[in-house]
């Protein structure tokens, strides 16, 4: 019989950061993958011979630089690639560029207005400084106020003084940033469009409100979450993994064996094993039962709940509040093999800001009318268009002169209004985005060996994502923090004892790359009496 | 005129309700108080007047739903004249199969609800219980002027959050935390099936403001107006309309002594090293006071009348910055009888109405709305107050009053050839419900957002200085450094709607404005 201390359900990059730190912490662990490649939504693959791309996210990586310190990552392979953070395109011609360094993003900025330049400047430092501020809570584990214990009340109490004594004005940026519409708060800064339509695209991709919607202004903030306050004032860098953003999960599957955890892909988890109301093992898809004194799920809320387990053995209501957890798709796939590289007229020749990729958005209202028609179902008609070339960076992706290029499509609905996705719906959708690329590129269709579409069903049947929602649960404030996955769960426990929740369903969710998986490990070391993980920027 | 014609002990901005409450209040602490109006008449958007020769409505809104009874007992407003000629005031849902619902907890109420849906009838009690438990937990925070931001007050402030929330037991706790930053809309959905339920309970959420059923912070703003409501057990009918209302303040505001001078517009506030003098009129009047209350929009009071030179740049961008959105027009008919609402006794055809078949309509709406355009199916609150008030109207004839939700301020292609539309659109909603209603109409009379920035000085139309929007709401009503209704200016306070608790008819910044004036702003 094989019997392990813990078992990890799921190699995504939470998946696979808890079972790290676990192995780390001399926890014998195993981690099971369902597919045969590790990563999750962070899988690649070969689109065509020689042509290696990220199969579901557009590319770029955000891993914490005390995650990749702590877990060794550099040391097992992991090679990071900071680029400027891209260009974005409008559909009159015109261009907006950002550029890592301060004194040739504050030139590019004035060149679209005067006043973007110092504001910059000024926004810049409160992103940072919000930054600052949310990674406070993050080092923290979350306290869950419905548990009423006096420790719990104890902690909400201290946290209430140290709101209390941050100094008002911060507390009141802090305030307007996690409350306002992001189009509003960007009026506050800047006059240019185009630069305020750059910033909200990057920052609205892969969410589930528009830029009018009441505290959406707080995803500009993400961009800035791995920037550190050194650099010299530009735009903040783009994060390339040579390899992918697969590179990640390998090197962390690489440093889960070094520290003697295992890893074990193809190995799908049909149940999980009950006795006395715990969870005390998991049973394979292939009739094998391993055991393990904690079980922790890297499958969202609503996959690990509604599938692994029989619903009587859950308490009552349970299976109601964990339907209620809104999980909606929201991004699209696009994945290009091209037989050269792209021109795009409207940028100077040899654009250095390219690497970090491109956006196509329309004006500000036509965003928010994106996310109207995804809320409604309706097929897309302007949506938001992110692309990247990562072999620009990376030469070992395509044959030489050749390129890959990864298009993350955002407010594409899961279905449709009027029916599912057909295919012919998704040929109109291919090529309504690659009509959209070649209007800025007007040889584009020529260069195109390769196309795949994977729309957000695609995306739920390929990786496991209910309802193809890459952050496994929509990142609104009532889903955040002690909400997360629902208050009473905040904690990483669930209703069933030894088994525990590691995923992007639990906090900080997609708020920090592996952040849950860490979060989780700390919890399950110390039920199994391992005392606790050291974690760089973590407070016990 | 004598030198104590041009001295005071205090100068209020504006007489609307807040500029009336706050100079009662004033004057009946014992003060010389001066009522400072720009416009001829009092009540700001407050007034009843002819839909057409002898047929009276309130111009704009139309209920009194949130006047604490403290402050119409402190001001006396019954001796001065104030008559309801309905109290809590019905409210029915209007079904197109005719089986209106009531929002109520009476047996026979829930009777009709469980013939919608038996869940829904088991769910609403338990709805209403939930709210009110919610409405314990934030009450303080509108009874009260908000804590001082320095870290000694806002500590115990947020230590008595915590207790109160504490004692409320985990899952209304649970609920609270996760429906608090939540929208109201998912509230509605995770509670009931009933599409009429959740489309009236969300547009009463939402109704005068800008924001959608699905926005982020609503369902915060649809607790905070049932905490509103539930200090004055309304919505009343006043008789006479809410002009009726303002008559009664303006009545009170006299009676404690407060000297009132209409058509008199304020240039500027008079400052002495930072301390407020007074303020100047536009024909050149100086009058002196210690003290000066504005009513008036905080970015008006502050940016105009103080001027950006006192203020540091950090407010004057929050003050610039503050979004007024008007959303909402209002539908004036008089008629030459009662219209049949089908299904419905005459008796009860003087409840408050709600339109609003579904959520998704109204969401679709909020959507029209946000693009520039208005909705084929449109959401509407309304009254006909001639039925409990007949001195509105000729005798048997009747005036009707509508609110509409999602009007924008500019609509593409422009009002000009819009306005018909958006009328017609209206009464068709209705004759679904009651069907001779059209032939009724003898005249009409439609304000729409930008009717109301004209005629009341109200931006954008929006009706609330301010919208009662997440980012503009306690502590950051209107600004942070403006939130406890004193500003940077020693002796100048604000006292209007643009203040905590904000907009709508609760009178609440005026009452605390003058409270906090009176008690901090020395005996001149």
């Amino acid at each position: 019989m094989e019997r392990h201390d813990a078992i990890v359900i799921g190699g995504g990059i939470n998946g696979l950061t808890a079972a790290a730190y676990l192995a780390r912490a001399g926890v014998d662990v195993l981690l099971v993958e369902r597919n045969e490649r590790l990563g999750s939504a962070a899988a690649g693959y070969d689109i065509r011979p020689d042509f290696h791309m990220p199969r579901f996210a557009l590319g770029l990586v955000n891993m914490p630089a005390h995650t990749v310190s702590d877990l060794e990552l550099t040391k097992f392979g992991l090679r990071l690639m900071r680029v400027d953070s891209g260009v974005s395109l409008t559909g009159d011609g015109r261009y907006h560029a950002n550029y890592r360094d301060g004194l040739m993003h504050r030139r590019e900025l004035a060149r679209h207005s005067a006043n973007d330049a110092d504001a910059w400047t000024r926004f810049r430092r409160d992103m940072l400084r919000a930054n600052r501020a949310l990674r406070e809570v993050l080092a923290h584990p979350m306290r869950d106020p419905s548990r009423r214990s006096l420790a719990v009340f104890r902690a909400l109490l201290g946290s209430a003084d140290k709101v209390a004594s941050k100094p008002t004005d911060d507390l009141h940026d802090l305030l307007r940033l996690w409350s306002m519409p992001l189009a509003d708060f960007l009026d506050s800064y800047f006059s240019s469009d185009l630069v305020k339509l750059h910033l909200a695209a990057k920052a609205l991709a892969g969410t589930t409100l528009g830029p009018c919607s009441p505290s959406s202004a707080r995803f500009l903030m993400n961009a800035f979450t791995n920037e550190t306050e050194g650099a010299s004032g530009g735009a903040p860098a783009s994060v390339i993994a040579m390899g992918g953003p697969e590179a990640v999960a390998n090197a962390l599957a690489a440093s889960i064996e070094a520290y003697g955890g295992r890893v074990r892909t193809e190995a799908e988890v049909t149940d999980v094993i009950l006795r006395d109301g715990k969870a005390r093992g998991v049973a394979l898809a292939d009739g094998a039962e391993i055991y393990a004194n904690a079980i922790l799920s890297d499958l969202d809320l609503k996959r690990t709940f509604l599938a692994l387990f029989p619903w009587k053995e859950l308490p009552k209501g349970f299976v109601e509040r964990v339907g209620r957890f809104r999980m909606r798709g929201v991004t699209a796939k696009v994945n290009l093999a091209l037989d050269a590289m792209p021109d795009f007229p409207a940028l100077p020749d040899g654009c250095p800001a390219l690497q970090g990729g491109l956006t196509f958005a329309g004006p500000m209202m036509s965003l928010e009318r994106a996310f109207d028609d995804w809320r409604d179902h309706l097929p897309p008609r302007l949506p938001l268009i992110e692309a990247l070339i990562p072999s620009m960076v990376d030469h070992s992706l395509a044959p030489m002169g050749q390129h890959v290029m990864s298009v993350a499509v955002h407010y594409v609905p899961e279905f449709l209004h009027d029916g599912p996705w057909t295919t012919e719906r998704r040929d109109q959708f291919t090529d309504l985005v690659i009509s959209e690329i070649a209007a800025h590129s007007p040889d584009f269709k020529d260069k195109i060996l390769s196309t795949e579409t994977l729309v957000p069903p695609d995306i739920e049947s390929e990786v496991g994502l209910t309802a193809g929602d890459f952050e496994q649960g929509e990142m609104t404030l009532d889903q955040m923090f002690f909400n997360r996955p629902m208050p009473g769960l905040a904690g990483y426990d669930t209703p069933i004892g030894n088994f525990y929740l590691c995923s992007g369903s639990a906090h900080p969710g997609a708020l920090e790359a592996g952040g849950a998986g860490a979060g989780a490990a700390q919890r399950v070391a110390t039920a199994l009496g391992r005392g606790a993980i050291h974690r760089k920027g973590s407070v016990q | 005129m004598s030198l104590s014609d041009h001295h005071f002990d205090a100068i209020v901005i504006g007489a609307g309700h807040n500029g009336l409450i706050a100079a009662s209040y004033m004057a009946k602490a014992g003060r010389r108080v001066l009522l400072l109006e720009a416009s001829t008449r009092l009540g700001g958007a407050l007034i009843t007047a002819e839909v057409s020769p002898d047929y009276h409505v309130s111009t704009a809104a139309h209920l009194l739903d949130a006047l604490p009874r403290r402050i119409e007992k402190d001001l006396k407003l019954v001796k001065h004249g104030l008559r309801y000629a309905t109290r809590n005031l019905q409210t029915i849902l209007l079904d197109h199969d005719l089986n209106h619902l009531r929002l109520s907890t009476k047996r026979a109420d829930l009777d009709i609800l469980r013939g919608h849906s038996p869940a829904d009838a088991a769910a609403y009690p338990a709805f209403v219980a939930r709210m009110k438990s919610y409405v314990a937990v934030l009450g303080p925070l509108l009874h009260d002027v908000l804590p001082d931001s320095a870290p000694e007050p806002l500590t115990k402030r947020l230590r008595r959050l915590v207790w109160r929330a504490e004692r409320l037991g985990p899952e209304t706790l649970e609920d609270l935390m996760r429906q608090l930053p939540g929208s109201i809309g998912d509230l509605l959905d995770d509670t009931f099936e009933t599409a009429l339920l959740k489309g009236a309970l969300a547009l009463d959420a939402v109704i005068g403001g800008g924001q959608g059923p699905y926005s982020p912070g609503t369902a915060l703003s649809a607790i905070m107006r049932r905490g509103l409501r539930s200090l004055s057990n309304g919505p009343h009918v006043i008789e006479g309309g809410l002009g009726g209302f303002t008559d009664a303040l303006s009545a009170s505001a006299a009676n404690f002594g407060v000297v009132i001078k209409t058509a008199t517009e304020v240039k500027r506030i008079i400052i002495v090293g930072g301390t407020v003098q007074g303020v100047e009129t536009q024909t050149g009047d100086v009058f002196q006071a210690p003290l000066v209350l504005s009513s008036a929009h905080p970015r008006e009071t502050m940016l105009d009348l103080v001027g950006a030179q006192y203020l540091d740049a950090g407010l004057v961008k929050q003050l610039a910055g503050i979004v007024d959105t008007g959303a909402t027009a209002k539908l004036n008919l008089s008629l030459d009888g009662l219209p049949t609402i089908q299904g419905l006794s005459p008796q009860e055809h003087g409840a408050r109405f709600l339109i609003a078949p579904s959520l998704v309509a109204l969401d679709n709406a909020y959507s029209d709305f946000k693009h520039g355009g208005f909705a084929s199916t449109l959401s509407l609150e309304m009254t006909i107050p001639s039925v409990t008030d007949a001195p509105l109207a000729p005798s048997g004839q009747h005036v009707m009053s509508i609110i509409v939700q999602y009007v924008p301020y500019e609509v593409n292609g422009g009002w000009a050839g819009a306005r018909d539309r958006l009328v017609d659109r209206v009464i068709e909603t209705i004759a679904d419900y009651a069907p001779d209603l059209r032939d009724r109409i003898v005249a009409g009379e439609l304000m729409l957002p930008q009717d109301f920035e004209r005629k009341f000085g109200l931006a954008n139309g929006g009706w609330y200085h301010g919208d009662m929007r997440l980012d503009q709401l306690l502590t950051s009503r209107p600004a942070p450094a403006l939130a406890r209704y004193a500003t940077p200016v020693r002796g100048l306070y604000l006292c209007g709607a643009g203040s905590h608790p904000g907009g709508g008819i609760c009178g609440l910044p005026g009452e605390y404005a003058a409270r906090l004036a009176l008690s901090e702003g020395g005996r001149a």
